[in-house]
């Protein structure tokens, strides 16, 4: 019997589906306004792509900031932070920090070996450590995330983003780029910005080995670089990363 | 869905006789003048029955617990801020203070009723120094008002238990300074009669807040914190008033008789929480969705257990409610020897208040295990309250100290005075992803 996971993101709803543990399909659609429509999009999307009908009395577990909006749809939910730990375990039995970095939220949890949650720090009302921040960013340097995400990488000059703020980072970015400061080393700037602020919310709950990094952010090579560095470890990062919810979810 | 043991619930009896209280106390100050009246405002317990002693008709304004007040009519304290802002006064800054100038800036003081009436300028200002805040709060207050004289006293972090002879002259000494300046600004006399009858009745209301507070060391409760939001604040705004003891010790009796007969707070209560400083006054609902959905009962903090309760503390930290002195062993002493055991006993006794104040957390940790010992709760919640600085300060590290004592301990972000600082949304998210990590299955579906 095949199971359904979706993390309704606030960005995107990422559905997975799984049969014993293995990955049958993994399919995203923006959210948007309406959450039913998306869900409904994204399975179908998922349905397809595992080359399957919907099977009768499918378990589909609902997770992510949009979980109470399709009690139609869903036939029971499990909060964001008991999926990513689900998910982050599916990959790395040994992870015991996870970090779900997604477009508006991060979260950071410390699991025990049984897989629970034992305690977790967000970053509350600021999206200064999240993907909206990066999105933000790129469109200030005039680029692509992934160009913007490699180019961190090529940096030569140490420079700083002082402020902690996405409004005020934006600006200051605007300030570099017109004193003649290279993208590349803006764009580490930026990254380590967000790292920092990351590897404080880790901080919060304890650092511990393995870390594991999930969420769209995951896919950022800059962003992983300067959390490695940030936190002078290195990290677990899962295949698929932003589906690592709703993969959690559908177990 | 998980089984939960039932308690049998009452309402109670005590709750309206405080709203009573709390109606003729913000009223009697907007009409002070009316009858001939003064209007003393400033920090909430400074010291009041030494401002009470200035005359019956001396009313006086405890400006946190109205600014706190303000807060709980959301669109009413978001008019204030935004005056103040207009203003140029930064968003940061205390979100009482902002409510209170606001109210200021608009010309405008809220009643319980949610009457609105003008707003009643202070003839005096009289406060006390206890955050950075604090010591400029009145002193611009008193300029938007057009000029009110202000005294003000530095407490500083000189309270507690561990109070010595010189921490309390340097207290007195201030206070002998102050009566005199009021004498002068005011024409009044200091009335040692009147000073004997307030603090009676101001030490005999805070012990009973005590005694009634040590009542919720009983499974299960039978008050829940944020209806001691309701009664507590008393204890700093009109302790010194005959009616505020009598209530208290009614409360306190009514709290014995429902422990007696096993009554509830919070029928289906099953875990305990802690919390801290001031909340978010306009969403205490989330009070309510903890305690229906997950039977988790707020059912104390250093907020209500500090300001104003006197409190003894025994060798190994417990806090026991103070004994109080007699009306002969106050009145056979001279005006500075009485001031002097009046200021002893308020301020030595308020041990919460000096650790939250002061951002000194090893003791403020201490003070918050020994209650979570003593009251037998399971974890904490902390605000990380962006509206007051003092309150805030070193709140993470009491987080970490409670965490390694091996209770489960959740942050959400807010500001006491200002709503548009708290995401509700966000904050039952994160109750939830608690609640749930811990085990605690909703009680009812949905939530």
């Amino acid at each position: 019997m095949a199971n359904i996971g979706i993390d309704i993101g606030s960005q995107n709803t990422k559905v997975a589906i799984l049969e014993d543990r293995k990955i049958l399909a993994l399919a995203k659609v923006p959210t948007g306004f309406d959450q039913q429509v998306s869900v409904k999009k994204a399975i179908k999307l998922g349905l397809d792509k595992a080359g399957i009908g919907m099977p009768d009395s499918a378990q589909i577990r609902v997770t992510g900031i949009g979980r109470k909006a399709v009690p139609d749809i869903s036939t029971n939910e499990i909060n964001e932070t008991m999926s990513a730990a689900k998910g982050a375990f599916f990959y790395f039995p040994s992870a015991r920090v996870v970090i779900d970095a997604g477009a508006e939220n991060v979260t950071v949890m410390k699991v025990n070996e049984q897989m629970r949650v034992l305690d977790f720090a967000t970053n509350d009302k600021c999206a200064a450590g999240a993907g909206s921040f990066v999105e933000s960013m790129t469109k200030a340097l005039g680029t692509t995330i992934d160009d913007f995400a490699k180019s961190a990488l090529q940096r030569t000059e140490k420079i700083n983003i002082n402020a902690q703020c996405v409004i005020f980072a934006e600006s200051e970015v605007v300030s570099l780029v017109h004193s003649g400061a290279s993208r590349a080393d803006i764009s580490g700037a930026i990254h380590e910005a967000i790292a920092d602020r990351i590897s404080a919310l880790v901080r919060r709950v304890g650092l511990e080995k393995d870390v594991v990094v999930m969420g769209g952010m995951a896919n950022n090579v800059g962003f992983i670089d300067a959390l490695e560095k940030a936190l002078d470890v290195n990290v677990l990062v899962a295949t698929d990363p932003e589906y690592a919810c709703a993969i959690g979810a559908a177990l | 869905m998980t089984e939960v043991k039932k308690y049998p619930e009452e309402p109670l009896k005590t709750w309206n006789k405080a709203k009573e209280l709390r109606l003729k106390y913000f009223t009697s100050y907007a009409k002070a003048h009316e009858t001939g009246g003064l209007r003393f405002c400033g920090s909430a317990g400074s010291l009041n029955s030494i401002q009470q002693a200035f005359g019956r008709d001396v009313f006086i304004l405890g400006s946190e617990p109205y600014s706190a007040h303000a807060a709980f009519f959301s669109d009413f304290a978001r008019k204030c801020q935004e005056a103040c802002e207009s203003r140029g006064i930064a968003h940061d800054l205390c979100g009482y203070m902002k409510n209170y100038w606001g109210g200021i800036l608009i010309n405008q003081f809220i009643l319980p009723t949610h009457e609105i009436v003008p707003w009643p300028k202070a003839d005096v200002m009289w406060t006390q120094h206890i955050c950075c805040t604090h010591a400029k709060w009145y002193q611009y207050a008193g300029e938007l008002e057009g000029g009110v004289p202000e005294f003000g006293i530095d407490f500083n972090c000189r309270i507690g238990h561990t109070m010595t002879d010189r921490d309390i002259d340097y207290v007195l000494e201030q206070v002998l300074e102050g009566i005199e300046w009021v004498e002068k600004v005011t024409g009044r006399k200091f009335d040692d009669e009147l000073f004997i009858e307030a603090s009676l009745n101001e030490l005999a209301a805070n012990s009973a807040w005590g005694q009634a507070y040590e009542y919720n060391q009983n499974i299960p409760a039978p008050i829940d914190e944020k209806s001691l939001y309701s009664f507590f604040p008393f204890n700093i705004l009109c302790p010194q008033w005959a009616e505020t003891s009598a209530l208290f010790r009614e409360l306190r009796d009514e709290l014995k008789d429902r422990v007696d007969r096993g009554i509830a707070a919070v029928g289906n209560e099953r875990f305990r929480i802690l919390t801290d400083g001031p909340p978010q006054w306009a969403m205490l609902q989330v009070y309510r969705y903890m305690e229906k959905v997950y039977g988790a009962v707020t059912l104390g903090s250093t907020y209500t257990a500090y300001w104003g309760t006197g409190w003894d503390v025994a060798e190994d930290g417990s806090l026991i409610a103070a004994k109080i002195p007699t009306r002969e062993e106050f009145a056979q002493l001279n005006r500075e020897a009485r001031l002097r055991k009046y200021i002893a006993w308020k301020l030595s006794k308020q041990e919460a208040y000096s650790v939250t104040f002061t951002g000194c957390h090893p003791r403020k940790s201490a003070l918050m295990l020994k209650i979570m010992e003593l009251w037998k709760l399971d974890g904490a919640i902390i605000h990380l309250n962006r509206g007051c600085e003092g309150s805030a300060m070193g709140v993470l590290e009491n987080r970490l100290d409670i965490i390694k004592a091996g209770y489960p301990v959740l942050t959400y972000e807010g500001n006491m005075g200002d709503v548009r600082d708290f995401d509700y949304a966000g904050t039952i998210r994160k109750i939830e992803n608690f609640f749930e990590n811990l085990g605690l299955e909703k009680l009812i579906k949905g939530g």
